[in-house]
C-alpha cells in the first residue's frame, strides 16, 4: 500500500512537466506490482483544479477529476474527525502546511508509505520520491 | 442505421460534460447514447468491466497529451500546484 501525493498524479498527466517521465515510471511500476493506493478525499479536487488552471480549461478539470476516481486502484479517504484530528497533530508535530499534514495523515492511519516529489514533505514527513521508491524496490 | 428518430431537452452542463467525454474517448454521442439505451434495457452488461490500473494509465497519459497540446504557455501542473501551496509562503 502506498499514499500517494497529488504531484505524482499531476506530473504523470502533465507531458511537458520535468517529473512527467518519472511519475509515469513510477505509476506504471506500482501497477505491475499490484499495490494498492491511497489519498485524502480531496486529491480529485488538487489534482482537477491544478490541471484545469496548467489547461486554461474548466471543461479539463471535470474530465479529469472524474478520471481519477475512477482508477481502480485508488482509495480516497473521508476526512472524518479521527483523519483531522491525526493530520492535525502531525501537521503540529513536522511543521507542516495543512494541506500537507492531510497526506502525512493518511500514511499513517493507514500505515502506506507517502510518496511525493514535495521537498518539505521528504525532509519533514517522511515521505520519499518515486525515485527513492523505485531504486528500492527495483 | 436509419432509425427513430427522438428529441429530448437535457440540462446543458449534463450534455456539455458527455459531449465532452464522447469527443475524449472519439466516439459520437449518439454511439454513447445508444449504448446506454441498450445498457437500461439490460442488453449489454450494466457496468463496463473495470480497467486494469495500466490501462487506466494508458488512458491518463493519452488524455494528458490531447487535453494540454494546445495549453497556453506557463507554468507546469506541478509548478501551479507547488505555488498554490506555497501562496501565503513569502508574505
Amino acid at each position: 500500500m502506498l499514499t500517494l501525493d497529488a504531484n505524482i498524479w499531476v506530473a504523470a498527466f502533465d507531458p511537458r512537466d520535468r517529473f512527467h517521465a518519472r511519475s509515469v515510471a513510477f505509476l506504471r511500476a506500482v501497477a505491475q506490482k499490484g499495490l494498492d493506493l491511497h489519498g485524502p478525499a480531496f486529491v480529485p479536487l488538487e489534482v482537477a483544479c491544478a490541471l484545469a488552471r496548467r489547461a486554461g480549461d474548466s471543461a479539463v478539470g471535470t474530465v479529469v477529476g472524474e478520471r481519477l476516481r475512477a482508477h481502480p486502484a485508488l482509495a480516497l479517504h473521508r476526512l472524518d474527525e479521527r483523519f483531522l484530528e491525526t493530520a492535525r497533530e502531525l501537521g503540529i508535530q513536522f511543521l507542516l502546511r495543512g494541506g500537507d499534514a492531510l497526506y502525512a495523515a493518511t500514511a499513517k492511519l493507514l500505515e502506506a508509505p507517502l510518496i511525493s516529489w514535495d521537498d518539505e514533505l521528504v525532509e519533514r514527513a517522511k515521505a520519499v520520491t518515486p525515485d527513492t521508491w523505485l531504486t528500492a524496490h527495483a | 442505421m436509419l432509425g427513430m428518430k427522438a428529441t429530448i431537452d437535457v440540462p446543458d452542463e449534463l450534455y456539455r460534460r458527455v459531449k465532452a467525454q464522447s469527443a475524449l474517448m472519439g466516439r459520437a454521442v449518439r454511439e454513447v447514447t445508444i449504448e446506454l439505451y441498450q445498457r437500461w434495457l439490460g442488453e449489454l452488461p450494466a457496468t463496463p468491466p473495470p480497467h486494469s490500473p495500466e490501462q487506466w494509465l494508458d488512458e491518463w497519459l493519452l488524455l494528458g497529451d490531447s487535453l494540454l497540446l494546445y495549453a497556453p504557455k506557463g507554468p507546469t501542473a506541478t509548478e501551479i500546484l507547488s505555488a498554490d501551496r506555497n501562496r501565503l509562503d513569502p508574505r
